[in-house]
């Protein structure tokens, strides 16, 4: 439409002033305005897809009221110093004293701190942190199924999508527009560094408690971890716990004959009912039917109860290597 | 749901990143305020902005607020989510107190709620406490051992009486009686 | 999705096959009862849209029992297609020609004619009488229980139960009989 009206605008500027006719306005669109469009259409769609417009380029941005509204939103104080070093990356930094020294700046101003010690400080801190947690709400669960979801909340792709919906996409000083993955991740690591630096590692821990831990809210954890060989864990377990050897009995089934059979298993020891699970045959029935009882043992079912977000952990008990 | 929102995006109501369990953050992340310095569509704006702008921004510190005066166009509210999502808004013609619930709205929402056709107005991952119903719920034990058919599981569970077993019934009785009163002749 | 959502499903939407005893009953009060078992509307999961059925094993069809003079009145209409190609049978005449076949119509016109209905009928296997394939019978597991009891005729009974029936009166004397 501006395009159109610039255009009206010209012609109307065109015409001689001083002439008697009347200003006739026209009410219909010019016919050379829908041949114009669809030429333009097609080259745009000849270029084919275009990046996304880095939101830092329009007029209205103003990286320091950024910064300042990024740790006032999540409620933490942060030095903005510390924390544009955090969204500095480290090839960004390399790139941008190149230029500076090409220009002749004094080597003296070329000093432009990265992200990466940041970074290796908030990894030390969100791990051993979510260690801790885990530790706590999930008491049950053996090592290795609590480090397979400690990894999981420390994934690249579990960082980087906290670190996108915290804002600091467009925050990033970073070589490549839209930052990768990786990136968002040591971010996001980096401002848990700069927390801690700012503010004390308490608040550190508050925030990888609210923003990483969260992310295990109504998570199916089966999805994160299932046990291997389950019935051989399970038979170990109750050896462990005494309470005899599991022992699968078949508890009904459906269309034995027929390739949509369904068989329901389930697994007792000592007369006791431990779990039950279904399959489309009885080793995959049985196999369900320990993972059940698993779950039950490890109280990791869906029907749990739902983890504490509101835990206040002491600084004392998160081990910091 | 009419043919205009065929192309709309559908979806659930749904809180970006957990929003609210840990702590709460608010999802307006930017807000622009576009409007004329001296056409008479923009003069709420002028208006919100000469009065409330400044106390908005110092409550919210979690949302740059940029203002943009642009000749003789229509006054305009542009809100940025943390979700990606940009929300553009026409004040045309509306009063500052108008504009201020406009703003408040857009502070309030998650992301663009205007380009989402809820499809339900609710949401939730685990759908029943009770699991899932499966047809081994609720069947009884005896069931699985048996060799159907049989003439037992054939029958229907409410048989009223016939009148051949009342009879008997009545007949039975009739002996006992008989038999007691034998008894207490013979007692006698 | 994990593996326990995954078997979770599987069992949900498994097929259970039912057994059902024709002796004595009327076909078309068992129409309605086996088509809820056929089209899956039992379920607390169904819905329309929903393939969920289960499948319906019919025996001893030919022991059917049709009510009134249903038999001599009830006339199924036939048309090849060609001119003068109509045709009408009595019920006996189908069931003389084959003995499902008065059972089968009772459950095919039972459903509403919708594009499902033919392949809910697949679901349906009849015998007309209690001689089964031992692989179908082998997937059965549960009976459906019919509406009517089955009628014990008086030539099954057994002498001595007959002998120790209580006489509800006495004949007259001169009563003759035969």
């Amino acid at each position: 439409m501006s395009l159109l009206r610039s255009i009206a605008g010209v012609i109307a500027l065109a015409r001689p002033i001083n002439s008697a006719t009347t200003v006739q306005t026209r009410r219909h669109f010019k016919r050379w305005v829908s041949p114009t469009l669809r030429e333009l259409a097609h080259r745009v769609k000849k270029q084919g897809v275009q990046k996304p417009e880095p939101r830092s380029g329009f007029v209205e941005w103003n990286y320091r009221s950024e910064l300042f509204a990024f740790g006032k939103r999540l409620n933490e104080d942060f030095q903005l110093p510390l924390l544009q070093t955090a969204f500095t990356q480290r090839t960004y930094a390399h790139q941008e004293q190149e230029r500076q020294r090409k220009l002749g700046i004094a080597e003296a101003d070329l000093q432009m701190g990265d992200n990466s010690q940041l970074a290796t400080k908030g990894v030390h801190i969100a791990k051993a942190y979510i260690e801790a947690y885990l530790q706590n709400a999930l008491p049950k669960v053996p090592p290795v199924g609590q480090q397979a979801i400690a990894s999981y909340l420390l994934s690249t792709e579990t960082l980087a999508h906290v670190c996108t919906h915290l804002g600091a996409k467009e925050l990033i000083f970073s070589t490549e527009y839209p930052p990768s993955s990786e990136t968002l991740a040591q971010t996001l690591h980096a401002i848990i560094g700069a927390l801690s630096d700012s503010s004390g590692v308490e608040r550190a821990f508050l925030f990888v408690r609210d923003f990483i831990c969260t992310q295990l809210n109504q998570k199916d954890l089966l999805e994160i971890w299932t046990p291997e060989q389950p019935l051989q864990l399970l038979g170990e377990i109750c050896t462990q716990k005494k309470l005899g050897e599991p022992e699968p009995r078949l508890l009904g089934d459906c269309g034995k004959n027929t390739v949509l059979a369904a068989y329901h298993v389930g697994i007792y020891a000592n007369r006791q009912l431990l779990g039950k699970g279904f399959g489309e045959d009885l080793q995959m029935a049985t196999e369900t039917a320990a993972i059940d009882a698993l779950q039950t043992l490890f109280e990791m079912h869906d029907d749990r109860q739902p983890f504490d977000f509101r835990l206040q952990l002491e600084a004392k008990n998160v081990r910091l290597d | 749901m009419s043919n205009s929102h065929l192309f709309l995006k559908s979806g659930f109501p749904r809180a970006p990143l957990q929003n609210g369990v840990g702590r709460y953050v608010c999802q307006l992340q930017r807000l622009t305020l576009k409007f004329c310095k001296n056409n008479g569509s923009s003069r709420g704006m002028r208006d919100f902005i000469e009065n409330h702008l400044v106390d908005f921004a110092k409550e919210n510190p979690g949302i740059v607020v940029y203002v943009k005066p642009r000749r003789h166009r229509a006054p305009v509210l542009v809100g940025e989510y943390l979700n990606g999502d940009r929300e553009w808004l026409s004040v045309r013609n509306s009063t500052q107190t108008e504009i201020s619930k406009w703003i408040d709205l857009l502070k309030t929402q998650n992301g663009s709620s205007s380009s989402l056709r809820l499809r339900k107005m609710w949401h939730t991952d685990v759908p029943s406490i009770q699991g899932p119903w499966t047809p081994f719920l609720l069947r009884s034990p005896d069931a699985h051992n048996q060799t159907y058919p049989t003439s037992e599981a054939s029958q229907p569970l409410d048989v009223p009486q016939t009148a051949t077993e009342k009879l008997i019934e009545l007949f039975k009785q009739q002996q006992l009686e008989a038999d007691t009163v034998l008894e207490q002749k013979r007692a006698e | 999705m994990s593996i326990a959502k995954r078997v979770q499903q599987w069992a949900t939407f498994a097929r259970t096959w039912h057994i059902y005893d024709c002796t004595w009953q009327n076909p078309f009060e068992s129409a309605s009862l086996v088509k809820t078992h056929l089209m899956g509307l039992h379920k607390p999961i169904y819905h329309p849209m929903n393939d969920c059925g289960d499948h319906v094993v019919l025996i001893n069809t030919k022991e059917i029992a049709l009510p009134g003079d249903e038999w001599v009145k009830r006339v199924y209409f036939h048309h090849t297609g060609y001119p003068g190609g109509a045709s009408w049978t009595l019920a006996w005449q189908l069931h003389e020609k084959d003995p499902t076949m008065v059972m089968k119509k009772a459950v095919y016109n039972s459903m509403a004619g919708n594009l499902q209905r033919r392949h809910t009928m697949q679901r349906l296997h009849l015998f007309h009488d209690d001689q089964v394939p031992q692989d179908i019978l082998a997937n059965v597991t549960n009976q459906i229980r019919t509406p009517r009891t089955v009628p014990q005729r008086l030539d099954h009974i057994d002498k001595e139960t007959l002998e120790n029936f209580p006489a509800i009166m006495d004949y007259p004397k001169d009563y003759v009989l035969r």
